[in-house]
């Protein structure tokens, strides 16, 4: 007798790794929640009632972070472009997404996210949540098709079933879960432990140099406090700073709000760990510290839309060479090698 | 007539049994919102079809002096007759209304100017009513004309019809310490922050502004500039502003008007000379002080 076809058809039916709820093993999983820890400057973080921090919910979304398994050549991770030692900011003007394809601004930082109401350069996106679906759709960067593929791929995977158990307690990988274990990781990447942050508590000194660095940051001598206020480090408020006259090159929060007096203004990003997230600007124009301080000492490009803020426009600051040092030597009491270093969050699959 | 093999047979009953099982594995995904926050979340959706209604707050009552057309779930903000008060803020350059943005030019005897933006607290409020004891206002008030949520607010559970109403333009110095609004709504901390130098610089000891006036002025040359007319607790000092009570017929809803005009009028303010860095400029802080007794009207 031929049981050819017989072993073909357990074969195939094997194979076929469609999620079977009669197939889930997973015992309901006990969760350990997960308490943020960030000083008394920082405002209560944005923590959706959905989704709440848990350890199994963040050790699944670490994974996913760095895991190309998100991506439709499973070449490209979230880490690829943000990255832990440039504070999850990428080093290059642009980053590179599946089949080598060029994005068109800065990879923004990812820290402090969890006290943030809005993301990307034109804060398009309301919540963490919102912000990790569009990666993962987008032609530049992961460039999936549809969720169905996304999902087939960790399905199939010998590791995800066992941490989306873990973490949600059913091994059926579903969308709303992979975002909501991202926004989990996400929020846990925060910063405060920097020597400015030390010095401001009275743990530590800070040098003549960097106390009249920080004077000219925090008074309007330089006034960078109004968009950048000591705390986060950002306002998260959109603005145009004057790099670019009319017409814009990119229309920045415009493109969300469709309101013109919004056009060529960007979120001001945390400049908490400055010194990892070279280039700066949303199109990462400026390599340098120093052409960052060089713009804003210019005083800014005129515009319809110039915010008020740049009160130096067309006029300069007249920095001296002493003060643009200062300044400059205050921005780098912003480093936090805690956190570029902190094992927590670095790639899982180092371990 | 058909002869059936034996390999037939199996060859048949492979092709039906793998049929059989290739469907059963091939569920059809349940197309629905999939996202928990969403207002029409399905919980039994497999895929998520992009169909998710993000929740959008405000009062659903539609015969509230409040209602929001465009809100899907209630908020517990309706406004009621008799038992709230709706404060709408309407922003003038004397009799026009401020067309917000730096091209829209305002030609005064003080000074040409346009306003980009204008954001303020108001804070002690005490609301009076007919037959009834004042009620002080726990809450401050913060408008954002970038905001539009912010400029129309209401103050609910009241006893009944206004008829009169007083404030502090800004903070008393006891209420405005370092970081003690950190999570009120609308970015109000992000926004109004006065900087705490921690003793470096003594016009700066935290706390948060007053208001942020924000725009471009022309000189004599022609020349424009941009402008920030910004008060605040300069040097630990307190510049705010106490307006007592504006009476008005009993009412649920008022219109606190701000004259932007009066904070350059009476005595002259001009913006070459104040034009920028003020904050810590206690000649400038005064000078606005002065100004702004008369800078809000009630209607």
């Amino acid at each position: 007798m031929n049981y050819r076809y017989i072993y073909i058809i357990f074969f195939l039916v094997y194979s076929c790794h469609e999620y079977d709820p009669q197939c889930d093993n997973c015992e309901v999983a006990v969760t350990n929640p997960v308490n943020l820890e960030y000083p008394s400057s920082f405002p209560i973080p944005i923590i959706p009632e959905s989704n709440p921090l848990t350890q199994e919910g963040v050790t699944l979304g670490r994974h996913l972070f760095y895991d190309p398994i998100l991506s439709s050549d499973n070449t490209i991770s979230c880490a690829s472009c943000h990255k832990q030692e440039h504070a999850f900011g990428d080093n290059t003007q642009y980053s590179f997404g599946v089949d080598q394809v060029m994005g068109h601004r800065n990879t923004p930082t990812i820290m402090n996210a969890a006290f943030q109401p809005e993301f990307d350069w034109d804060g398009k996106s309301n919540s963490l949540e919102d912000q990790a679906v569009r990666p993962i759709f987008n032609d530049i960067e992961l460039h999936n098709n549809n969720w169905s593929e996304v999902i087939n791929r960790l399905q199939m995977s010998d590791l995800y079933p066992d941490l989306f158990c873990a973490a949600f307690g059913t091994m059926e990988v579903d969308s709303s879960h992979v975002l909501m274990a991202l926004a989990q990781f996400e929020r846990t990447l925060i910063s405060y432990n920097s020597k400015f942050d030390k010095w401001f508590i009275g743990e530590a000194a800070l040098s003549n140099e960097e106390i009249l660095g920080f004077d000219i940051y925090n008074s309007e001598r330089g006034d960078c406090f109004h968009c950048h206020p000591i705390g986060l480090f950002t306002d998260h408020i959109s603005h145009n700073t004057g790099l670019d006259p009319i017409p814009f090159p990119d229309p920045g929060r415009y493109e969300v709000t469709q309101n013109a007096l919004d056009e060529g203004a960007f979120k001001s990003p945390s400049i908490r760990n400055i010194e990892y997230s070279a280039p700066y600007m949303h199109d990462g124009r400026f390599s340098t510290l120093d052409e960052v301080i060089e713009h804003y000492n210019f005083g800014g490009h005129d515009s319809p839309t110039i915010d008020p803020l740049m009160k130096y426009v067309g006029v300069g600051l007249f920095l001296s060479p002493d003060e643009k040092n200062a300044l400059k030597a205050f921005l780098l009491t912003l480093s936090d090698e805690t956190f570029i270093n902190n094992p927590n969050f670095s790639n899982p699959f180092n371990d | 007539m058909i002869s059936i093999t034996k390999n037939t047979f199996l060859r048949f009953l492979c092709f039906t049994t793998l049929s059989l099982a290739i469907y059963s594995c091939s569920e059809d995904p349940i197309p629905g919102c999939m996202d928990e926050d969403a207002v029409n979340y399905t919980d039994t959706a497999t895929e998520d079809d992009g169909s998710c209604i993000d929740v959008v707050e405000g009062c659903t009552d539609t015969e509230a002096l409040n209602y929001d057309v465009n809100a899907n779930t209630d908020d517990g903000s309706c406004c009621n007759v008799g038992s709230c008060l709706e404060l709408n803020f309407r922003h003038m350059l004397d009799q026009a209304e401020i067309v917000f943005g730096n091209e829209e030019f305002y030609a005064t005897a003080v000074n040409t100017y346009s306003v980009r933006r204008i954001l303020y607290v108001l804070s002690d409020i005490t609301l009076y009513f007919e037959n009834n004891n004042p009620m002080a206002i726990d809450d401050f008030i913060f408008i954002n004309t970038d905001d539009i949520s912010t400029l129309k607010q209401t103050i609910n559970n009241l006893p009944g019809l206004c008829v009169g109403i007083s404030f502090r333009f800004g903070f008393s110095a006891e209420d405005n310490g370092d970081n003690v609004y950190l999570d009120v709504a609308n970015q109000f901390h992000n926004n109004m922050l006065w900087p705490n130098s921690n003793g470096v610089n003594i016009a700066n000891q935290g706390g948060y502004h007053y208001m942020k006036l924000e725009g471009k002025y022309v000189d004599a040359s022609s020349n424009t500039y941009t402008y920030n007319t910004h008060t605040g607790p300069s040097h630990g000092q307190d510049f705010s502003i106490i307006y007592s009570a504006f009476n008005f017929s009993p009412t649920s809803s008022i219109i606190i008007n701000m004259n932007a005009n009066n904070w350059y009028n009476d005595p002259e303010y001009d913006m070459t000379i104040f034009g920028n860095t003020i904050m810590s400029d206690l000649t400038a802080q005064d000078l606005l002080q002065q100004n702004g007794l008369d800078v809000f009207s009630v209607e």
